[in-house]
């Protein structure tokens, strides 16, 4: 049995915890655009207030055989395997950076279908293996 | 002589080992710290009351405890 | 099993005792270290770079376990008044902090070679900088404000509020996007880690365990030393 000073207590700390929960909620909500890290080309694809002079970053999958380098400069597709978004830069990528591979890249818009980054990042995913397990999932894909 | 690509580790060795050896250092300096003002403290309570009456203090603090835990709720 | 936090149980932990917890703990970091530098295989993309998330993993994942225990003692220490709860979630804050420190250094570390950058401002490694500054807020808390009662209240706000952070850090990577790979380790469904990677990664959080839990009694001692030396009316 709960003492009614405990009571009242936690009745208190539950009502200002939940509304905590709330703010913050909302705080977050409002800022989503802020806290996502990327948009994917989707998002661009569907985004209605899109600006062509702001840095953003767009997430995806760097598409298998769509990179092609000229003297100091790439160009590479990142789909999210429903839309895609050719992307140009200049400078170096990261050692991660391959097809088929996760990829972030930052800079400006041209129009919905076409990025100029500014900078390359590598995104991997969350599975870890040696390469010998690698190889032979490989060999039972095919 | 030992194999230096444990050193170098495809390259990565320069992120690899500050990363090994950063965690091992603030873990130990964190030990020590500790260590030291525990030693401290104790040297100060022996001062004060001679030894560690554990079996004194026990009976002592359980009243003193159950007391606490009662005060917050009625049983 | 709880008998054992009350105060009076701490102080016949002995030196005899720490030391055998610290041999241990070397015991398994040599092992944990053997297996994480030599034994285990380089990762099929990373290569030798996955190294760093022996000891980042277990680090991250402690640095959010004594968070979560101190917000919980504090809720029940602001509503229960419990003599020892404030000595005892006090005394795992040193622990986390310091893996906190580690997680972000080493997760650092490891973005550089991998996605081309020392720090971003995604989700889970902003609200990961977060959770250090909760910790630092927390010690501080107890440091600087002098009456035990009310550094007990602010601390214990500041770590229920803090508490909160908890599942956004864990979750940031599936509610948003973020540059940070998501868990590899989930209640619900089998590690992607290949289990050559998971036996190092394993022994290195045991060994971490095993550190968190010195530190604690140490600390925890410390702690009720201090009390009992303060308040001399408790004792007689």
């Amino acid at each position: 049995m709960l003492s009614k000073k405990v009571k009242t207590r936690i009745f208190f700390l539950s009502l200002s915890v939940l509304v905590l929960i709330a703010v913050i909620f909302f705080i977050l909500k409002s800022l989503e655009e802020n806290v996502v890290y990327f948009f994917s080309p989707s998002e661009i694809y569907n985004k209605t207030n899109i600006s062509f002079n702001k840095k953003i970053r767009v997430g995806g999958l760097v598409k298998i055989n769509s990179i092609n380098k000229k003297d100091s400069s790439i160009n590479f597709i990142i789909t999210d395997l429903k839309k895609e978004i050719i992307v140009t830069y200049k400078g170096l990528v990261p050692n991660l950076f391959s097809e088929g591979k996760g990829v972030v890249a930052e800079g400006k818009l041209k129009d919905r279908k076409y990025f100029i980054a500014d900078k390359i990042l590598a995104k991997h995913d969350e599975n870890y293996m040696p390469p010998e397990v690698s190889k032979a999932l490989e060999k039972s894909d095919n | 002589m030992m194999d230096l690509d444990f050193f170098i580790l495809g390259g990565y060795g320069q992120f690899v080992w500050p990363a090994f050896i950063f965690s091992f250092v603030s873990c130990a300096f964190l030990f020590l710290k500790v260590k030291r003002e525990l030693q401290k403290q104790e040297q100060k309570y022996l001062i004060k009351y001679g030894e560690f009456e554990t079996e004194n203090i026990e009976t002592v603090e359980k009243t003193q405890i159950s007391k606490k835990v009662l005060s917050g709720s009625s049983i | 099993m709880f008998k054992n936090f009350f105060p009076n149980k701490i102080l016949s932990i002995t030196y005899t005792k720490i030391n055998g917890l610290v041999s241990l703990l070397i015991a398994v970091l040599v092992v944990g270290l053997i297996y994480s530098l030599i034994i285990s295989p380089p990762d099929y993309i990373q290569g030798d770079s996955v190294r760093i998330m022996y000891v980042h993993v277990p680090s991250s994942f402690l640095a959010l376990g004594c968070f979560g225990f101190i917000g919980v003692a504090s809720i029940l220490n602001l509503i229960f008044k419990i003599k020892f709860m404030p000595l005892l979630s006090k005394s795992l804050a040193p622990a986390g902090c310091i893996f906190a420190i580690i997680s972000i250094i080493t997760g650092s570390l490891w973005g550089k070679p991998t996605w081309g950058i020392w720090w971003v401002w995604d989700a889970r490694l902003t609200s990961m900088l977060i959770l250090l500054i909760f910790y630092i807020a927390y010690i501080l808390t107890w440091k600087l404000v002098k009456s035990f009662e009310k550094a007990n209240k602010i601390s214990s706000i500041i770590g229920i509020v803090g508490l909160l952070n908890i599942p956004v850090i864990k979750y940031s990577v599936d509610w948003w996007n973020t540059l940070h790979q998501p868990s590899s380790i989930t209640l619900t469904s089998a590690p992607t880690i290949h289990y050559t990677m998971l036996i190092p990664l394993l022994i290195m959080f045991l060994g971490m365990l095993i550190y968190t839990l010195i530190i604690f009694l140490m600390q925890y001692k410390i702690e009720v030393i201090k009390f009992k030396l303060k308040k001399k009316k408790y004792l007689k």
